[in-house]
């Protein structure tokens, strides 16, 4: 089967792909990049180090937090929570991406005949 | 997202950099180890899935810089950067690193000292309540102004409510203390009025008195710093005794430490009650000090207007004469004496003022020379900035490190800069006149003067750091390796840099020859009297011995030291050189030809007619023991004694004026006051300038003999052939054996007092030498630097020149011409500039013009040998260029 080549993502995306993905969870940052892949089965480009500055910026700005904890294999791993803003910061990121999404997909669904 | 998070994080990852880091690095390990974990489970070998995990985690280095970034610490992350950078470029160049510093700090370093005296003597404010309310009453008339008063003016300024708060008189008066069993010299004063509420004084101890409270002329307050120095801070002090010039006085209070009184640089120990009957003198003004605190929103210039009418009706009331109306009692003027009334001010304003300019010349000076050192340093690293420029670090970078290197060299410029100046302020206390007051100059670096030394070092940087840095950042990448081309163009700015340098160098040194040649030229100054051999004693004997008494002990005390064999002679008079004595008295010269009421010298009893001359009550061997000389006649000599028909010596100016050429020998005059008497001249003696050096005209002035006139308090004066200082102790211990009575005993000399009388002028020369020979370095370091950077570029140039053929001398001339044109060109501007700026030394100068063309032309000569020296090692290091490496190295 002829698997397409994964999409690079849009500019200022990483961090509202993040956010969702540690608000199922508490994840460090490998799990993070296995999650996203995961869900969008593998169709998503991203760089792997790319996350970390990103999940400093987000944890930074106070929308994750960090703590410490232990891996399934037993190792220490530094594990990012969704805080009480990031969680709003999400949903307004949300409907943000969907209001876009909508209005982008409507106008290149346009045909002659709609107009 | 909180701003309380976003400063944890940042401060976090300020104060735990390496915690940080260390923490980054763990997390990405442990990403590359859990993805070659899952990479190996799908059957790749481990070593190969290790490496795959690496790859792609791509640039821990750059994840983790953006990491950083993020956290808002990049920026400090920089300049800690640069700073270690900058330390590190700054050890590999140490001359450069210290000259640079130098520099600055001498700059620095010369204007805070200045600047902390200045803000001591000029700047502070009284110690007391809102003393921007306190004002001087004043007269003031064509001849300038007079803070004279009388009781009677006094007086009537004390009833008018509508202008004063409060008002009070003041007369500053040295006492002889006997307290706590012992005895000193205290400065103290005497007061009237409400001297304590007007300046807002509470005592710390004890009371003071209101005014004009019955009972207060016994009372005394004591200064804090004379209650802990004479009676060890004891609290009971209050109700104890103490004797002033004889007068038993009771300790009312002691006020607050802090307080100095009204004069800034002597602290008033004592304060007692004016008795108002030595204040009333209704037809003279006295130096008694009247000052007023101006009601709350009232402007002095309309309290002037308004007090204007009320000396015109005294004046009226006094039949004072409209001559003297005009000169001196035409109207009120009430300057500010916020800052203290200040003697040493006075005195000291106009050498401040112009060690200010010389300060800041100074500045100016090494900022332009610190300017030029970062310039051609700036120039000769042009290939490792354009090399930086070129791997793509950002212009903004490139500049931004080279403004941390300047501001690194102007930290260590102002701390060291601000220690040397703070210690030589200190220094400069001590130039300042000993005249046995204690020093209560604060003298600690205050608030004002480190935002000065931080306004002056933060200009600096933005002058010389951002500039070059810019130059820098201009530099044109493609340009690399071909500098060459440019160097004259690059030049331009330093060569001017290295001209004004030598212009203000000019400058500097003009004024310190000035000033070392006005005191050549007092040195030189004939005044009349001989300076060396002659030792001075004032005899204060208190007022508790009678005139027959007194002048029992004159003649003792004489006749002791005549009889000591160093001494050749022994004399008294009431009014020695320099002793700052003048008794002016009012006379009647039959047949003068002098016109009336001309040499009238304040303060005279106003309105009497006739002319006055100042009368000097001597002894025998006066004109021997001063090496004044006589020119007519003789002198006062032991046959004028009382009884004896009354004799007097006459100044040549005053026969002059009075007699014109006709011989004053058997002329007679007569000293008018409570008790006129006719006297015969029988010599004329040389004119003496006795007030100052500087008075080149000096008044008409008599001698008379203090045993037919005997004066009050009188020097003693011996010559002698023994070492000044020998003969100090000796005089000392000759008036304590015959006048144990004579409680305080002033032994100085004659070359004493003309030194204390040229401090200003030594102070000056000290300070302006000190600071040329500062300039002369600082030029001499700029010449050299720009010189040896232009050889070190036309390296090339010049190899190839001796490559081919050219002479080694040929060589040196190429390279010192272009000093020598800086030098010559430098130099005339400076001596432009001194021609121009000079004028304002003129009042301090003596016998010489502030525009005197030999010492400007000195001044430019020394600056261009100075030059022509700094050019040399430039030159030799040109000459002894190898043409074989030099055009190999290109």
């Amino acid at each position: 089967v002829p698997v397409s080549e994964p999409t690079p993502l849009l500019q200022g995306t990483l961090d509202l792909l993040i956010l969702k993905a540690v608000s199922l969870g508490p994840l460090h940052g490998y799990g993070v990049l296995l999650r996203l892949q995961q869900i969008s089965e593998g169709r998503l480009q991203i760089q792997q180090g790319s996350l970390y500055p990103a999940l400093y910026r987000l944890e930074h700005q106070g929308l994750i937090q960090a703590e410490w904890g232990e891996s399934d294999n037993r190792r220490r791993a530094k594990f990012y929570r969704l805080t009480a803003a990031g969680r709003r910061q999400l949903q307004r990121e949300v409907t943000y991406w969907n209001d876009l999404s909508d209005a982008v997909r409507l106008v290149l669904g346009a045909a002659t005949e709609d107009l | 997202m909180t701003l309380l998070a976003r400063l944890r994080s940042f401060f976090r990852a300020l104060t735990g950099a390496s915690h940080l880091d260390a923490e980054m690095d763990q997390e990405l390990r442990f990403h590359v180890e859990a993805r070659t974990d899952d990479l190996a489970a799908r059957g790749i070998s481990r070593d190969e899935a290790a490496a795959q995990a690496r790859r792609e985690m791509g640039d821990i280095l750059r994840w983790k810089e953006q990491g950083r970034d993020a956290r808002g610490v990049r920026l400090v992350d920089d300049v800690r950067a640069d700073v270690r950078y900058g330390l590190r470029q700054l050890r590999r160049s140490p001359g450069f690193a210290m000259a640079a510093s130098a520099s600055l700090a001498l700059g620095i370093g010369a204007n805070v000292a200045i600047f902390t005296l200045a803000n001591t003597i000029l700047l502070k404010s009284l110690p007391v309540a809102r003393p921007a309310e306190l004002v001087q009453v004043a007269h003031a008339g064509q001849r300038g102004q007079s803070t004279s008063s009388n009781y009677q003016w006094f007086d009537r300024l004390r009833k008018r409510g509508d202008v004063f708060s409060g008002l009070f008189a003041v007369r500053m008066q040295e006492f002889t203390a006997d307290a706590n069993d012992s005895v000193d010299r205290v400065i103290g004063q005497q007061i009237a009025g409400d001297y304590f509420g007007t300046l807002g004084i509470r005592p710390a101890l004890g009371r003071t008195w209101a005014p004009d409270e019955p009972g207060a002329d016994r009372l005394a307050v004591i200064s804090d710093s004379y209650w802990r120095r004479r009676f060890a801070a004891d609290p009971n002090v209050v109700g104890r005794a103490i004797e002033l010039d004889g007068s038993p006085f009771v300790i009312a209070g002691v006020t607050p430490p802090g307080f100095f009184g009204l004069q800034v640089g002597r602290m008033m120990d004592v304060t007692v009650a004016l008795d108002v009957r030595d204040y009333d003198e209704p037809d003279s003004w006295t130096s008694v000090a009247v000052i007023g605190r101006l009601k709350t929103g009232l402007e002095a210039g309309a309290a002037e207007r308004t007090l204007d009418p009320v000396l015109a009706r005294l004046a009226a009331d006094r039949r004072l004469s409209d001559r003297a109306r005009q000169q001196l009692f035409e109207r009120v003027e009430l300057p500010s004496v916020r800052n203290g009334l200040s003697a040493l001010r006075d005195e000291f304003e106009d050498p401040l003022r112009i060690l200010f300019g010389v300060v800041a010349i100074l500045l100016a000076l090494a900022c332009v020379n610190l300017a030029g050192l970062l310039i051609a340093r700036n120039a000769s690293r042009e290939r490792e900035l354009r090399t930086r420029l070129a791997l793509g670090a950002g212009r903004g970078r490139v500049a931004r490190q080279l403004i941390t290197e300047s501001a690194l060299l102007a930290l260590a410029g102002t701390a060291v800069g601000l220690g040397a100046g703070w210690a030589s302020s200190r220094g400069l206390v001590a130039m300042l006149p000993d005249r046995g007051w204690p020093r209560t100059l604060p003298t600690g670096v205050d608030g004002f003067v480190l935002a000065f030394a931080t306004a002056i070092a933060a200009a600096t940087v933005l002058l010389f750091g951002v500039w070059p840095a810019y130059r820098a950042a201009r530099a044109d990448v493609g340009l690399m390796g071909r500098e060459a081309r440019d160097v004259r163009v690059k030049s331009g700015i330093g060569r001017a840099l290295v001209a004004v340098q030598i212009a203000l160098g000019v400058v500097l040194i003009a004024g310190a020859l000035l000033f070392v040649r006005t005191l050549r030229n007092f040195s030189q100054l004939d005044a009349g009297f001989s300076r060396d051999g002659v030792v001075l004693a004032s005899l204060a004997l208190g007022d508790r011995i009678d005139a027959g008494e007194r002048l029992r002990i004159h003649h003792a005390v004489l006749e002791r030291l005549r009889s000591v064999p160093q001494i050749t002679q022994a004399t008294l008079g009431s009014m020695t050189p320099l002793s700052g004595n003048e008794q002016g008295r009012p006379i009647s010269v039959p047949g003068s030809k002098a016109p009336l009421d001309e040499d009238r010298h304040l303060p005279p009893p106003l309105g009497a007619p006739g002319s006055v001359a100042q009368v000097n009550a001597i002894a025998s061997e006066y004109f021997e023991t001063f090496g004044i000389a006589i020119v007519q006649g003789r002198g006062i000599s032991d046959r004028d004694i009382a009884g004896a028909p009354r004799a007097a010596v006459v100044s040549e100016s005053f026969a002059r004026r009075h007699f014109g050429n006709a011989i004053a020998i058997g002329r007679r005059f007569s000293i008018l006051g409570a008790a006129p008497a006719e006297y015969e001249i029988v010599g004329v003696a040389r004119d003496v300038r006795y007030r100052a050096l500087r008075q080149d005209a000096p008044p008409p002035l008599v001698y008379v003999s203090q045993w037919q006139v005997p004066e009050h308090d009188v020097d003693v004066a011996i010559r002698t052939t023994d070492d000044e200082r020998q003969a100090r102790m000796l005089v000392q211990q000759v008036i304590r054996s015959v006048a144990p009575s004579a409680r305080y005993v002033d032994v100085t000399s004659v070359s004493g007092r003309i030194a204390e009388s040229l401090w200003r002028e030594r102070l000056l020369a000290a300070l302006c030498t000190f600071f040329a020979a500062v300039a002369i370095v600082l030029a001499s370091i700029g010449t050299y630097a720009l010189l040896a950077h232009l050889v070190a570029r036309r390296r090339f140039e010049l190899g190839l020149r001796t490559a081919l053929g050219a002479k080694a001398s040929a060589i040196v001339w190429l390279v010192v011409r272009q000093g020598l044109a800086l030098a010559v060109g430098g130099g005339a501007v400076g001596i432009a500039i001194a021609r121009l700026t000079l004028g304002g030394l003129e009042g301090l100068l003596f016998g010489l013009a502030p525009t005197d063309r030999a010492t400007l032309l000195l001044s430019g000569t020394v600056l261009v040998i100075v030059a022509l020296i700094a050019t040399l090692v430039p030159a030799r290091r040109a000459a002894a260029i190898d043409p074989l490496i030099a055009l190999r190295s290109e």
